[in-house]
């Protein structure tokens, strides 16, 4: 990335940060600044859905099927490379798509798998670390934008425990990076006003801006300044076109019937409609994978509404022109056990990637074929979950060495120094 | 710090000159000029002017929330500022402690700082970890409205020994020390450091601490007196807590099938690093008290009294330092000792004098949670004001604050915020549930919000803990502004409205029950023209309390 010379470099306004100058990580300013740098390279920031699988989504039933598996395989529209026979519609997007099929992350207790794969670091008490949606928020988000840059939607639950649900946290990165949660595609956005130009409406704000003015000049401290800018954020939000992003209503019934009417479906709909609007990271969360139970018979009607979602999310990003500038990921916190799919599996696991301009249409890592036990271990390219995050990093152009000072002023890169992005994908 | 030796001689000094009780009623006013002696010592050496005392209506709403974890109502907040007593601040402290509003909202604080409140969502059963902590929090409130001194209470805590029916304070455990069912010794003893002895063990779980002296030996070998806890998980919680020791527990726990615990061979009182801590698993690590000596254990002995016992001995260093430090930092955000589990020689107190007295107050009054805030509220440091102005240099601000020259503007708790909104809008059954609960349990719907309090902590809560620092952004004031419940005026509007009050009374009832504080004659002109121009009187006194409750100076402490 070129920078201007008379800039600051970003690694120089993080120490000015850290020696007390910035009393916050994300100053307006400042991350404006960084917006700068980012447009005046020519490029729109990148942006990413995440589609959580919680609870741990069985390998080989969707994305690494096995010869002697439950299911079958089917060819894709990549020669040589073979998906579950239940995925027909994802089969002929296999173009723009990358499988890692052999994440190797070790970590088998679910909440602490949830945590290491949101933030690339294992949990460790009393610290917190940024979630990844978080990140992307600081990094890529535009503080200009009504939207705000991360926002989370629920897609809903199967039966089946996956443990708690691990919830974005900014930490250090400051509360602006927060989530915004949409708890239903079909609700949206809550509590808007059923008219946001509504002339009682405006006659209160215009009272309320009165006192608040008052008070600011009596107070005039940061607690109250961010108060006021939340608040008026939130005004501006309701009051934006923007707004409209969360009423999925407003496309084309073909459209809508192509993503389906599963709350994934709609969640993914919305999330493109996010993205267009400028927003940076949404996680989409679908809970209940957790198929001690076996998984064939738990899998195969989710294929129903998660096959033709995601491959219309995939071709609909596409012909908007939006998928080059968009990293779709699908995971969960790990895999599930060999051929049944009952037990947890942090050895060797599936993901998948598309967009970004990553090098799709192939395959990184292999897992093995024996008879027993197959497909149970890494044979080829094992992926931790470090190169995994540097990885995500890379293709959302944000850098995985930069340091933030957490709190005692403990210098935290990105991502682990350990990991490195998988060449192969750029 | 004071040494062990003198503490001692000080506690008996004390004691037995004065006798406790006598002790406690002629001392707070003479604690409470003690401590501002300190803290004005301490200005004058920087030379920094202390803030002017806070106006009644700045202390009466401060007071409120801090001890009550809520805003007055508006007759009560009329009669304070009517009243001519010339002790009334005294006077509400001590009314406000004697309340038992007092108990349940620091049982509420506790519940918060050993367990954030977790999100409802289907791992959780939508809402258990929530009702689980609220139960504890409910038993702290009534350990807090006893006024059950500080050591007795926490011995209770770490010493638990039974079922959950019996014992609510078992919760203790499954909140903090908990792993799928299995009692984990190290979340206990990460929170017994951060909690009751001011000391961040946290970092030596897993290596030996680069900044402070605590050595993996030192985590672990605290950890050694967790080792033979032993509970019965029900699937969310522990339902009950025991303490077994050595081989013994293998054929017992066969009988009672269900009990959970750790598997280690290492022998009684010391024990194995588990394979999660990355360095050193395996080794057997010998039991030693935090910061203190090793322990000496028969075979079969329980340990967490043997813990318990030392943590709240008027012997030990670190047990009332802990507390104090805490409670004066959640009345002014800043500790003495910052941050408040950070105890150790690199780390000194800003006011070392100030610590040694309330420490030693505290002591000698037996661990009188009540006595000890007395003091700190009655002093002139915590009746000051804050109002800044509009030229304000923001470093002397800061140092201001930190030096106790000004209290700090505190956002009010999301506990706070719902209580407050109860009163303001007298709506005792404030729900903001919009979700057809009839819906939400069908397959593939939204996670069923189980009660009012948890549909409101989910719009309105977020896992920080710092006051001074804006954690509301766009949902929330989404909810605030445009939820109907909040924006119909409540009951308090058709109240007013039916005595037929003039419209100025009218006004200055609603900044009573809002603000706690009489309008001025700007803000009362403003209000009556904006009522005159709505279209129906109750539209703008509507208008009216939506704007105030809206207001910074509702959601802030000043």
């Amino acid at each position: 990335m070129n920078k201007a010379s008379w800039r600051p470099r970003r690694r120089d306004l993080l120490k000015l940060s850290s020696a007390g100058v910035l009393t916050n990580a994300s100053v307006p300013w400042f991350e404006a600044l960084a917006m700068d740098a980012q447009r005046q390279s020519g490029r729109a920031p990148k942006a990413c859905i995440l589609l959580w699988m919680d609870g741990g989504p069985s390998q080989q039933h969707t994305f690494d099927p096995k010869p002697r598996g439950e299911f079958g395989a089917i060819s894709t529209s990549v020669p040589g490379i073979q998906i579950c026979e239940h995925l027909p519609q994802m089969s002929s997007v296999m173009d723009d798509v990358a499988l890692i099929r052999s994440m190797s992350t070790g970590e088998g207790d679910h909440y602490r798998a949830k945590y290491y794969l949101h933030t690339g670091f294992q949990r460790v008490g009393g610290f917190e670390h940024p979630a990844i949606g978080c990140i992307a928020s600081h990094e890529n988000g535009d503080p200009s934008n009504d939207l705000p840059s991360f926002v989370t939607i629920d897609a809903g639950y199967d039966k089946g425990n996956g443990g708690r649900l691990y919830r974005s946290v900014p930490s250090y990165l400051g509360a602006r990076h927060a989530p915004l949660a949409v708890r239903h595609p079909d609700t949206g956005l809550e509590n808007q006003p059923a008219d946001a130009g509504d002339a009682e409406l405006s006659r209160r704000l215009a009272l309320l801006a009165r006192g608040e003015k008052r008070f600011a000049q009596q107070y005039s401290t940061p607690l109250v300044r961010q108060k006021q800018t939340a608040f008026d954020r939130a005004v501006s939000l309701m009051r934006s076109k923007a707004v409209s992003a969360f009423d999925v209503d407003d496309e084309s019934p073909a459209l809508r019937a192509a993503y389906g009417s599963h709350r994934f479906g709609k969640a993914c709909l919305m999330a493109r409609r996010l993205i267009e609007r400028g927003a940076s990271f949404i996680e989409i969360f679908h809970r209940g994978w957790d198929d001690h139970e076996g998984a064939a018979q738990r899998v195969k009607p989710r294929m129903e509404w998660m096959d033709p979602a995601m491959a219309t999310l995939i071709t609909d990003l596409k012909s908007r022109g939006l998928l080059e500038r968009t990293l779709i990921i699908w995971m969960g916190e790990f895999g599930r056990g060999p051929i049944n799919g009952k037990d947890h599996y942090a050895r060797a696991w599936t993901t998948m990637l598309a967009g970004a301009g990553l090098k799709t249409g192939q395959v990184v890592g292999r897992t093995d074929e024996k008879t027993r036990h197959t497909g149970g271990t890494v044979v080829d390219r094992p992926v931790s979950v470090p190169d995994f995050f540097a990885t995500i990093c890379q293709a959302l152009d944000v850098d995985p060495a930069k340091e933030f000072h957490a709190a005692g002023n403990r210098p935290m890169p990105i991502v682990d120094p350990e990991g490195s992005a998988i060449t192969e994908l750029f | 710090m004071l040494s062990t030796l003198s503490r001692i001689v000080w506690l008996c000094c004390v004691v037995s000159l004065l006798g406790a009780d006598c002790l406690l009623a002629a001392n707070v006013v003479e604690t409470a000029n003690r401590i501002d002696a300190r803290i004005d010592a301490k200005l004058q050496a920087e030379n920094l002017e202390a803030m002017a005392p806070a106006d009644e209506a700045e202390f009466l709403r401060r007071v409120y929330l801090d001890l009550t974890g809520r805003i007055p109502t508006a007759s009560q907040a009329a009669s304070y500022l009517d009243s001519s007593h010339s002790s009334k601040r005294a006077q509400l402290i001590d009314e406000l402690l004697a309340s038992p509003q007092y108990g349940e909202h620091f049982g509420r604080v506790w519940r918060d700082w050993i367990a954030p409140a977790e999100l409802p969502s289907e791992g959780n059963g939508g809402n258990q970890p929530i009702a689980a902590t609220r139960k504890l929090g409910v038993w702290f409130a009534e350990q807090f409205n006893q006024n059950e001194p500080w050591d007795r209470l926490v011995y209770s805590v770490l010493t638990v020994d039974g079922e959950l029916a019996d014992h609510p304070q078992a919760l203790f455990y499954s909140l903090v020390g908990t792993d799928t069912g299995i009692p984990q010794p190290a979340g206990a003893t990460r929170a017994v450091g951060t909690l009751f002895l001011g000391l961040q063990l946290q970092c030596a779980e897993c290596h030996d601490d680069p900044f402070r002296t605590w050595k993996q030996t030192d985590f672990w070998g605290a950890a050694a007196f967790f080792r033979n806890t032993e509970a019965t998980f029900d699937g969310r919680y522990f339902a009950s807590v025991t303490e077994t020791f050595g081989k013994e527990k293998s054929a017992k726990g066969k009988r009672a099938s269900k009990k959970t615990t750790r598997n280690d061979r290492a022998p009684n009182g010391s024990i194995t690093i588990p394979s999660a801590s990355f360095t050193n698993s395996g080794a057997v690590v010998a039991g030693k008290f935090p910061a203190g000596d090793a322990l000496v254990t028969k075979a079969r002995q329980p340990l967490r009294p043997v813990l318990a016992k030392w943590i709240v001995s008027p012997e030990n260093p670190y047990f009332s330092r802990a507390f104090v430090n805490r409670m004066w930092s959640y009345f002014f955000v800043r500790g003495l000792v910052n941050p408040v589990d950070d105890f150790r020689p690199d780390n000194p107190p800003t006011h070392p004098e100030l610590l040694d007295l309330l420490d030693g107050e505290f002591l000698a009054s037996g661990f009188d949670v009540k006595y000890l805030i007395r003091c700190m509220l009655n002093a002139r440091v915590y009746q000051r004001t804050n109002g800044i102005g509009p030229h304000a240099d923001p470093k002397r601000l800061t140092k201001q604050v930190d030096l106790f020259a000004r209290p700090p503007l505190k956002l009010i708790s999301t506990d706070m915020l719902f209580e407050s909104l109860q009163l303001a809008l007298e709506d005792p059954g404030l729900d903001l549930r919009t979700v057809d609960p009839a819906l939400s349990s069908k397959f593939g719907e939204s996670t069923p919000i189980g009660d009012a309090y948890q549909e409101f902590t989910r719009l309105f809560e977020t896992n920080e803990n710092d006051a001074t620092d804006f954690r509301h952004g766009i949902p929330q004031f989404l909810a605030l502004m445009n939820h109907p419940r909040l924006s119909d005026g409540g009951q308090t509007v058709d109240r007013l409205l039916k005595a037929k009050s003039e419209p100025t009374a009218v006004v200055e009832q609603l900044y009573l029950g809002t603000l706690s504080r009489r309008p001025t004659a700007e803000e009362t002109h403003e209000a009556t023209i904006f009522v005159q121009e709505s279209s129906a009187p109750r539209v703008g006194y509507n208008g009216l309390l939506w704007m105030l409750i809206n207001r910074s100076e509702f959601l802030l402490i000043r």
